[in-house]
Parts: C-alpha cells; sequence; structure tokens
C-alpha cells in the first residue's frame, strides 16, 4: 500500500457524523481506504497535541478498508447495506484488538501477550462495516477521572490543551473532539464515558448495566463496569449502539435481551415524554455553568417539574467503596510484587482499597438495590430526568482543587460526584455537550433513561441535537483562538 | 493512600448508617451454574 494524496472530500467528511461518511462511501463519493487515510493523517496531525492514542492499526485499518471497496466495487449489496460503512472508529485501549496487548492504561500489563481476538464489541462493529484504526488513551486501568497518565501522558482536551479531557476513557472523547475519528468506545463505571464526554464537549451513551456484553476487555470493577460509544451525534450514537448490542454470555452479568434498535425512532418525536430535573444533590454539586447548562436543556425540552432522588450522597458513597474494594481486589498480587509499576495516582488508590473492611463495600451492595428501588419508583411517573454531568467545566491538567459554591473538593475523584449515583443502579444515560454557558469551555447534561429505555435517552438528546441546544464542534486545534 | 483512605471511610460512615433492614438484600445476585451452562460460566480470561 503505497501513500496516496490526502482527499479534500475525506478531510470534510471526517470533520462530519459517521452517518454522513457510510452514506458518502456507499455513493462512491469517496473509498472506505480515503477516509481510513484522512483520519490515520488527521491523528498525525493532532495527536501531538492532544495525545488521544496510544496505538495506531494503519496497516490492518488500511487492509480492511480495502476489501470493503473491492465488494463495494463488485456491487456487493450486503456490503452496501452495511450501517457504519467506511467509518473509522477507535476504543480505549482496555479493549481487545487481536495481535495488541490489552494494557488498560498500565505499564504492568504491557509484558502480556497480544490478544488473540478482537473483543465482541469491536467485532461487532467491524461486520457493520467500521474500520478499527487504533486503540486510546485512558487513566490507569480505568481508575481515574482525567486520563492522567504517566506512562503515555496526559490525554490533553483539544478544546484547550491545557486542561484535562476526563477521564477514564479521556482518549475516546478526545480523539471525537478532534476529528481523528468520529466514532470511538470507551468505558463508564463511575462515570468514564460522561465525564470526559462532558468535559470535551461530546456525545456519550453508558447504556444499561447488563445490556452489552464486557467479555474481551480488561475489567475494572466487574459489579459496576459499562461500555458503550462516544460521537459528535446523538444518531451515530444510535447507529453504534444498535451495531453492537446482543447478548454474550461469555460476561456473566449480560443480560439476555434481544437487540432493541434505536436509531430507527430516533427522530420520533418528544412530546408527550415526561422529563424532570433531578434537583437536591445534583443542584447542590454543581456550580453556575452547569446548573446553567440543565436549565438550558430543561427549558428546551419544556421540562419544568424538579424531582428528587432520596439518599443520593449515600448512593454516591457506596459507589466509591465498591469501586474502590472490588477494584483494588483484582489487583493485590501486583501490588505486593510491583507497586513502582503502577501509575502513582491509582496506586495510591488501590492501596486504600486493599485496606478497607468487608463489611463497607458489603453494606454498600444492599444500599444498591434499595436505591435502584427508589429510582424504579420516580421511573413510574418519569420518562426521562435530566442531571448534570460533571459539577464544572474541565479543570486544568495537574489541578489538585476544584471549587464552587463556597466548597473546595479533591479534583480527580469529585469529577464524578454527579455521574456516580446513576452508573451505581446502572440507569442508561446520553450525556449531550452544551456549549455558551461558559466562556470558552463545553460542558455535558445526562439525559437518564429507566432501565432498558436507551431509546428514549437517544430520542431526546437528537431532539436536543436538532434544537441546537446541544452540539459537539470539532475543536480548532492549532488555530488561533 | 491514608488520604484516600481517610475519604473511603468517611464515606463509609454515611453509608454504614444508612437505615437498611434485615430484607435489604445486596444487589449482587449469585446465580447457580449448571454444566449445560459452562459456556458462560466466565472462568476464562475475560
Amino acid at each position: 500500500m503505497t501513500a496516496a494524496a490526502p482527499s479534500p472530500v475525506a478531510a470534510r467528511l471526517l470533520a462530519g457524523s459517521a452517518a454522513g461518511i457510510a452514506d458518502a462511501v456507499r455513493a462512491h463519493t469517496v473509498t472506505a481506504t480515503a477516509m481510513v487515510r484522512a483520519s490515520l493523517d488527521r491523528i498525525g496531525a493532532t495527536d501531538g497535541v492532544v495525545n488521544a492514542f496510544t496505538d495506531r492499526t494503519a496497516y490492518r485499518a488500511l487492509t480492511r478498508a480495502a476489501a470493503l471497496d473491492v465488494a463495494l466495487a463488485e456491487g456487493d449489496a450486503a456490503t452496501a447495506a452495511l450501517p457504519l460503512l467506511g467509518v473509522p472508529f477507535a476504543v480505549k485501549n482496555l479493549f481487545d484488538v487481536a495481535g495488541i496487548t490489552t494494557r488498560a492504561g498500565s505499564k504492568i500489563e504491557r509484558d502480556k501477550p497480544p490478544a488473540a481476538r478482537d473483543g465482541p464489541l469491536v467485532a461487532r462493529l467491524e461486520r457493520a462495516g467500521a474500520v478499527l484504526v487504533g486503540a486510546l488513551n485512558m487513566d490507569e486501568y480505568a481508575y481515574g477521572f482525567t486520563t492522567e497518565n504517566s506512562h503515555d501522558g496526559s490525554t490533553r482536551n483539544p478544546h484547550d490543551p491545557a486542561r484535562v479531557a476526563g477521564g477514564s476513557s479521556g482518549g475516546s472523547a478526545a480523539a471525537i473532539a478532534a476529528a481523528q475519528v468520529p466514532l470511538t468506545l470507551g468505558s463508564d463505571t463511575n462515570g468514564s464515558i460522561r465525564v470526559p464526554a462532558s468535559l470535551c464537549g461530546v456525545f456519550g451513551l453508558k447504556p444499561t448495566y447488563g445490556r452489552l456484553p464486557r467479555n474481551g476487555s480488561y475489567p475494572f470493577v466487574a459489579s459496576l463496569d459499562h461500555l458503550g460509544p462516544f460521537a459528535r451525534s446523538a444518531h451515530d450514537l444510535a447507529l453504534a449502539y444498535d451495531a453492537i448490542q446482543g447478548f454474550d454470555g461469555d460476561d456473566p452479568a449480560c443480560v439476555d435481551r434481544p437487540v432493541e434498535a434505536t436509531a430507527a425512532t430516533i427522530g420520533e418525536r418528544i412530546e408527550g415524554l415526561r422529563i424532570a430535573v433531578l434537583g437536591g444533590y445534583f443542584h447542590e454539586h454543581a456550580d453556575a455553568v452547569a446548573r446553567a447548562a440543565v436549565a438550558r436543556v430543561a427549558q428546551s425540552l419544556g421540562a419544568h417539574r424538579t424531582v428528587s432522588l432520596p439518599q443520593v450522597e449515600r448512593a454516591r458513597a457506596a459507589a466509591f467503596l465498591i469501586t474502590n474494594a472490588e477494584g483494588a481486589q483484582l489487583h493485590l498480587r501486583d501490588l505486593r510484587t510491583r507497586a513502582a509499576d503502577f501509575e502513582p495516582l491509582s496506586r495510591d488508590r488501590f492501596l486504600a482499597g486493599a485496606l478497607l473492611p468487608a463489611a463497607w463495600p458489603l453494606q454498600a451492595q444492599r444500599l444498591r438495590r434499595w436505591f435502584a428501588l427508589r429510582a424504579a419508583e420516580l421511573f413510574r411517573d418519569h420518562d426521562v430526568l435530566l442531571a448534570p454531568a460533571t459539577p464544572c467545566v474541565a479543570p486544568a491538567i495537574g489541578s489538585e482543587w476544584i471549587e464552587f459554591g463556597g466548597r473546595r473538593l479533591p479534583a480527580r475523584p469529585s469529577l464524578g460526584l454527579l455521574t456516580q449515583p446513576i452508573s451505581f443502579i446502572g440507569l442508561p444515560v446520553c450525556a449531550v455537550p452544551v456549549w455558551g454557558c461558559h466562556e470558552t469551555m463545553p460542558i455535558g447534561v445526562q439525559v437518564i433513561a429507566a432501565p432498558w429505555r436507551e431509546d428514549l435517552a437517544l430520542r431526546v438528546a437528537h431532539h436536543l441535537q436538532v434544537a441546537g441546544v446541544a452540539r459537539a464542534p470539532v475543536a480548532a486545534i492549532g488555530q488561533p483562538a | 493512600v491514608l488520604r484516600y483512605f481517610a475519604l473511603a471511610a468517611e464515606l463509609a460512615e454515611l453509608v454504614m448508617a444508612a437505615p437498611l433492614g434485615p430484607v435489604d438484600e445486596p444487589a449482587p445476585v449469585f446465580v447457580p451454574i449448571a454444566p449445560g451452562e459452562l459456556r458462560g460460566a466466565g472462568s476464562e480470561h475475560r
């Protein structure tokens, strides 16, 4: 495969939507190969600033794209019908990718052999026509909200490289904001999709716990781990989500449910949906910018009612304890024998988790069910709930503290204050990016639905995008502000 | 480590004070595995 001149059409399409790319490839306006080359060129031109990618799979991607182009040229109808035809994508480096070691942001895992095969979600996206171009940076073992990683360097926020991208799926969100790819996968245990989506100004979907199989990915906290997509539009999220749904018995937490497609109905009307704002804890732990974003979204949706979940602070505390204890347990052997090889930020968290009395996470798991029952009661009368995704916009890299409302909180754990109580009980959430509430940075709002109603969260997110309230512009990297 | 443990201990106070009764069961439910279900038993590395 030889280098070819960059295609201006492909470069323009790359800054658009995944759906637009698939349509253009289908219509022979551009080839899948040109799209992959455009993506690799964009990564090469911007990743020195962003540092989203840890691996590039150029040979694999160009080979796969060439095969798609051949099939299209031969008139293969099945290929032409693929929903993500020729769409470049990338995955957090905790997903298994054949031939690459799954390192989960760590140094320790680098000694392990390469993955023998792609994880199920990677394989499903490729079966839908998407083309993998690389793997993405993250907090070590997914334990963090900032993607400050001393092994691979920090991922920088494409909208302001002095600020964090959020985490732990920081590379996954930054790659979208920088238009390196239009579609990525990440994981979310306590907010690791929604926090970076909020801070980088992109759309992110955390499906219901148990919806998507997690085998073929490196676990963090099995009882809380979710996987999901990032994109620059709700419709692209829906296309990706529809492509990766499906039961897999190799993940014991995966629930055997039929595929419930969302893309075809995403444009349906939202009139009649009962939408309310989550107040109380979610209001108190948000600064003026985050509150303004929720107010703007609520106004656009005609959501005038504010409701409360009980004991949210306790729920967040319980999620923290389960994460700390269960996450530490997974790494006990390495903590004993290779503590110096851990990222210092993660090591301290894991070591603390190894010291927790068993009663704490056990009580937390009991509280989890209690809290899930209270949320289910709230969803009897509501279809969608709104809450800020992060307490504030992206802080500067290296920040130890965030301050708002007269409070001073430790920055790194507190970025997940508003996402943790929701993932604790596995509710599906679409994070939507809102601009204009802060001078220069975006902030996200969580569109939360009842379990298994991803379709409603996506439909509301799409409505907000069509209304111009939510948007995910490409960052002007290297251009004057 | 101590600072993080102190944070965990502070949060544990909240959780341990939750007014749960004996019928409030934990969230994870163990599911027995029959021989025919071994494929999904997850004994292999994910």
